[in-house]
């Protein structure tokens, strides 16, 4: 039976010491991902994302605390047998082709021999690498080296993915087409721990969202859960003349004409304003909404209303 | 494991094999060998000994250059590049990617080496009509004196840089290369801390001298097969520390 956490974490700190200054860049990390969720790990730029990523996988050792992969110490390397994953910049040997290196990575992955040959050929086709498999990697560009990449992680049918941005530096097409690989493996029941700059893709993969700060968790939840209502109402409505969608207009943050419908961004002051004045022009009501946050604004918050880390936190 | 193991090992031959500081070194040595046993000022019998000279010191000097330059910045060089973390991430342990990086470097060093010792076996049996047992085994032990150069190398290469590495292993390679005898003749006239620290450092040190048949194999001597047995096991052990010291301190690196 397989464990119900797959990545859990216990007061997980790691300090890094430069110039004889300690800093520290994980803070007491308690983290309790289940099997087959998919969670984005959100931080700005040196918040600890990739830190945590690389305790997790035993590249460094924390200087406090204790982290499990499906209840094995990460330590062990046992602990990364159901792991597949996705560096933030992958490099590779230029000189092999995706086909090859996937072939050594099904075999480290502790492939039978009998399946590695299938299991190469179906990565490949999950992160629609297929069509530059016989290509030397040093050829490949950025986007393709992504792919090979997350075929990569995928060789060995992990069931724990921990993807450390893997949109990062790919056009808007390839990262709907990343978007959709990552959402397929997702309905498999696959565990994918997604660190990420791309808010709105974690919004809407993800089941719940941790946002790290400063090497502290400062929040983790469902993106309903983090979200909050706004004070932003959109209306929709019909059969609005010119002269009403001006006077609307000087009533609302913004307005915008589709056709016959308009739609207007207002405060929940003037809305009501602007519901009787449409009644008062016989327009017709399509829809009336109150917003909400989305991710980003969410997280802006979130981080913006973090306490500051003090020197003393600093140099734990 | 096993498996994991030898398709390590493949990524690192194949890497080092594209190195051009090899494809240099081997070429290199192979003109000379070549001009050494085909340009003939000599009678004969001097021919041979130059021949057999010029080709033990160019196989050996490629040899151990190669590993030095190959294995210096071999792991400076995937953790800068990142391209260790892809393979750490597997469950495999540390030591087991660190031996393969070994194995794999050395092949390649060996490759480039078999090279130049088969054309120096031919040029002597072909061109010069000479044939020896002991030519093998000089040259036999020259490869197991890289393998001991390369793990030297490895073991500095978990502490230091590249250029760190290649200078310290250099540094020590020519200290072990002097005359042992040299060194506990210094202990002898030394005494206190100066002769403590002699025989200390002369007892770390790779007795690398004791690899080198070349001078028996010029001058047609006889080497005994209890020293030839004592000088591969010590060469075996030796090697195997370094290479155990290597795995310690890389388990414990941060990457």
């Amino acid at each position: 039976m397989r464990a119900p956490w797959a990545i859990r974490t216990e007061e997980l700190t790691k300090v890094y010491t430069a110039h004889k200054q300690a800093y520290t860049a994980v803070h007491g990390l308690n983290l309790h991902i289940a099997d087959g969720e998919t969670v984005g790990f959100l931080g700005a730029n040196g918040a600890g994302k990739t830190t945590t990523i690389k305790m997790l996988l035993h590249f460094i050792t924390p200087t406090r605390g204790r982290a499990w992969l499906y209840d094995i110490p990460c330590s062990e390397p046992r602990a990364r047998q159901a792991v597949g994953y996705m560096p933030e910049q992958p490099y590779f040997p230029r000189y092999l082709t995706p086909r090859e290196l996937l072939h050594a990575h099904a075999v480290l992955a502790g492939v039978p021999s009998r399946e590695v040959k299938h299991r190469v050929e179906v990565a490949l086709e999950l992160a629609r690498a297929e069509g530059f498999a016989h290509r030397p990697i040093g050829k490949l560009s950025k986007g393709m080296t992504q792919r090979v990449a997350l075929a990569q992680a995928l060789v060995g049918n992990p069931q724990l993915l921990i993807l450390d941005e893997p949109a990062s530096g790919l056009d808007p097409v390839s990262r709907v087409e990343m978007r959709n690989v990552l959402q397929a493996l997702k309905e498999h029941g696959k565990t994918i721990f997604l660190s990420s700059h791309h808010l709105s893709e974690v919004e809407r993969i993800c089941d719940r969202v941790a946002i790290i700060h400063q090497g502290r968790l400062l929040a983790l939840g469902t993106p309903d859960e983090l979200t909050r209502q706004t004070d932003r109402y959109v209306l929709v409505a019909e059969r609005v003349t010119p002269g009403v969608e001006r006077m609307v207009r000087s009533l609302c943050a913004s307005t915008q004409r589709d056709g016959t419908q308009i739609t207007a961004v207002t405060d929940g002051v003037r809305v009501y304003e602007v519901l009787a004045l449409l009644r008062e022009a016989g327009a017709t009501l399509v829809s009336v909404a109150q917003q909400r946050e989305t991710l980003e604004e969410a997280f802006l918050r979130i981080v913006q209303n973090a306490p500051a880390c003090t020197p003393v936190e600093k140099a734990a | 494991m096993p498996r994991a193991f030898f398709a390590l090992v493949r990524l690192s031959f194949l890497e080092a094999v594209r190195r051009q500081v090899l494809h240099v070194m081997v070429l290199l040595s192979l003109v000379v060998i070549a001009v050494a046993g085909t340009v003939s000022f000599f009678d004969l019998g001097v021919q041979v000994k130059i021949v057999k000279d010029t080709g033990m010191v160019m196989i050996l000097l490629a040899g151990s250059l190669s590993a030095v330059f190959l294995l210096s910045g071999a792991l400076f060089h995937d953790v800068e590049q990142r391209l260790l973390y892809p393979v750490l991430a597997r469950p495999i342990p540390r030591g087991l990617y660190l031996v393969a990086r070994y194995f794999g470097a050395l092949g390649a060093v060996y490759l480039g080496m078999t090279l130049m010792s088969v054309t120096l076996i031919a040029l002597l049996w072909v061109h010069l009509h000479y044939l020896s047992t002991l030519a093998i085994v000089a040259v036999a032990f020259t490869y197991l004196e890289v393998a001991l150069v390369a793990a030297l190398t490895l073991l500095i290469s978990t502490f230091f840089t590249p250029a760190m590495t290649a200078t310290l292993t250099l540094f020590l390679y020519l200290l072990g290369s002097l005359k042992m005898g040299y060194l506990h003749h210094l202990a002898e006239r030394n005494s206190g801390f100066t002769k403590w620290a002699i025989t200390a450092v002369s007892a770390v040190l790779p007795n690398i001298e004791a690899f080198r048949f070349k001078d028996a194999l010029v001058h047609d001597l006889t080497v005994p097969a209890n020293y030839l047995i004592l000088v591969a096991v010590y060469g075996a052990c030796y090697t195997a520390m370094c290479v155990a010291l290597s795995i310690w301190r890389f388990q414990r690196r941060e990457v």
